[in-house]
């Protein structure tokens, strides 16, 4: 049933217009129920919302001395949340397209690759279906592997990536793969009002002049890191710097004696 | 105490009826339309603005609401270990995350350490403060508070540092949650640092997960 603007007309007896306005008042409540508690509900809920369902907006919205706005609108074909100020002010972009964190519930949101084979051995081989986008010494989780299951929920250093679709880690595996299962990758990232992406994570074992590359793909505007991990003779004195800072990548910097002998978390911010 | 009208879509019931006869059941319609507008929205009646929202209350969903090509979701579901919060579905019925995180606590005050804290999308908790480690202490921790968080993602340290002087650099341990689960603390150690200066303190950022 579809809204009509037009009925009844003056000179409609009831028997003509009954129908119509019944079915206008249908479609009110129809619509209105879209997005909002039921109209015929009757309880303290009325009027309130259920969810805010934002379709896109061609452009931004003006907004007077007294109003502000939040509205869908479309960034390289993507929906994203927007926030206009009051005085129709410079509006500011809310959301990022992608996030990737180990909220709840856990590991769903981690971005992953899926497997198409392990090869067994004191050094696991594992290669995915497609591009895995790892690094060295970068942090993986193993899930919903049929076979190899010693590696299910295990974590993992990447320690060599042969291939840009496969991947070493120094954990021994015996069973035979089977079937499926998933790569979570443990570089996280989520975002901030800009959009700004921030990520965060652990390179373990990390080489002096590796380079790192995050995704998803900005250009950094921080990065700091901070050593960990480090041998009792080396406290103290021993630093990582971030260097080579391009786009989404840049090289650890630290002393050659403990090349690989330490562990470095880094925190960065792109846009 | 007279009860609100009920909106009732299936009116009038019958096309015999007169516009008398169905007159309060129009009234009532039209007065359930008033009050449930005038929830979250600007009355219908107001001489400007009508249709604009005054605030948005969110009820309480058990479950991820659709969100089509084009399209942005926004709801509010209980979070685990924490109350109700806003959660956010991408188009294309992508997977939900929680857009916000906000609890009410009450932050330690130490000499040693300012604490703050704030949120990021996707449970993630953003510690940051100073902390003043003392002189002669072979590690120091750096209080995570609230003690919520279940995974560290990353930690960042800043030294102040002192001009002129060979400067001690800091680091930290790969730390084990406690019984419960919980990182409370990142040790930040301070031992064999010979002859270097000891920053008197430093900034420091924590990313963990909540």
């Amino acid at each position: 049933l579809s809204y009509s603007s037009g009925i009844p007309n003056g000179t409609d007896a009831l028997v003509v217009s009954q129908g119509q306005i019944r079915a206008n008042y249908q479609a009110i409540n129809n619509v209105f129920s879209n997005n909002h508690f039921v109209l015929t509900g009757n309880n303290n809920f009325l009027g309130m919302h259920t969810f805010l369902r934002m379709v896109k907006q061609g452009s931004d919205p003006t907004t007077d001395a007294t109003h502000i706005a939040f509205y869908n609108k479309l960034v390289s074909s993507i929906p994203a949340l927007f926030f206009a100020p009051n005085s129709a002010q410079p509006v500011i972009q809310l959301t990022y397209p992608s996030i990737s964190t180990y909220g709840s519930p856990a590991t769903s949101g981690l971005s992953f690759s899926s497997i198409s084979g392990i090869t067994n051995g004191s050094t696991t081989t594992i290669t995915t279906s497609a591009a895995h986008n790892l690094n060295i010494g970068q942090q993986v989780i193993f899930t919903g592997i049929v076979g190899t299951t010693e590696l299910n929920d295990v974590q993992a250093t990447v320690v060599t990536t042969p291939t840009g679709s496969s991947f070493t880690i120094s954990v021994a595996t015996t069973n035979p793969w089977s079937s499926g299962g998933k790569v979570l990758n443990l570089l996280q990232w989520s975002f901030v009002a800009g959009p700004f992406v921030v990520y965060g994570g652990l390179i373990k074992s990390a080489i002096s002049t590796q380079t790192i590359t995050l995704t998803p793909t900005t250009t950094l505007k921080y990065v700091g890191l901070t050593t960990a991990n480090v041998l009792p003779v080396f406290l103290g004195v021993v630093t990582a710097a971030a260097t080579n800072i391009t786009g989404s990548s840049f090289t650890i910097s630290c002393q050659t004696a403990v090349s690989g002998k330490i562990d470095v978390y880094y925190l960065a911010i792109g846009q | 105490m007279t009860l609100p009208p009920v909106y009732n879509p299936n009116i009038p019931e019958n096309q015999s009826a007169s516009i008398g006869k169905d007159q309060m059941n129009f009234l009532d319609n039209f007065a359930a339309l008033y009050n449930a507008f005038s929830v979250n929205h600007v009355p219908l009646d107001a001489t400007s603005g009508a249709g604009n929202h005054t605030i948005v209350q969110l009820i309480e969903q058990t479950a991820a609401f659709p969100a089509n090509t084009g399209e942005i979701s926004a709801y509010a579901r209980a979070a685990t270990g924490q109350s109700d919060q806003v959660f956010l579905r991408y188009q294309g019925d992508q997977n939900e995350f929680q857009y916000t995180a906000y609890q009410l606590y009450s932050l330690p005050t130490t000499t040693s350490q300012t604490s703050f804290f704030t949120v990021l999308p996707g449970r993630i908790m953003i510690y940051f403060g100073q902390v003043t480690p003392g002189p002669s202490v072979a590690s120091f921790p750096i209080k995570l508070f609230p003690e919520v968080a279940i995974n560290i993602i990353t930690v960042n340290l800043c030294p102040l540092a002192v001009p002129g002087s060979a400067q001690w650099q800091p680091n930290v341990t790969l730390q084990a949650p406690g019984s419960n689960g919980i990182y409370n603390q990142i040790n930040l150690l301070t031992s064999n640092r010979g002859i270097l200066t000891l920053p008197t303190s430093m900034y420091y950022v924590v990313l963990a997960n909540i």
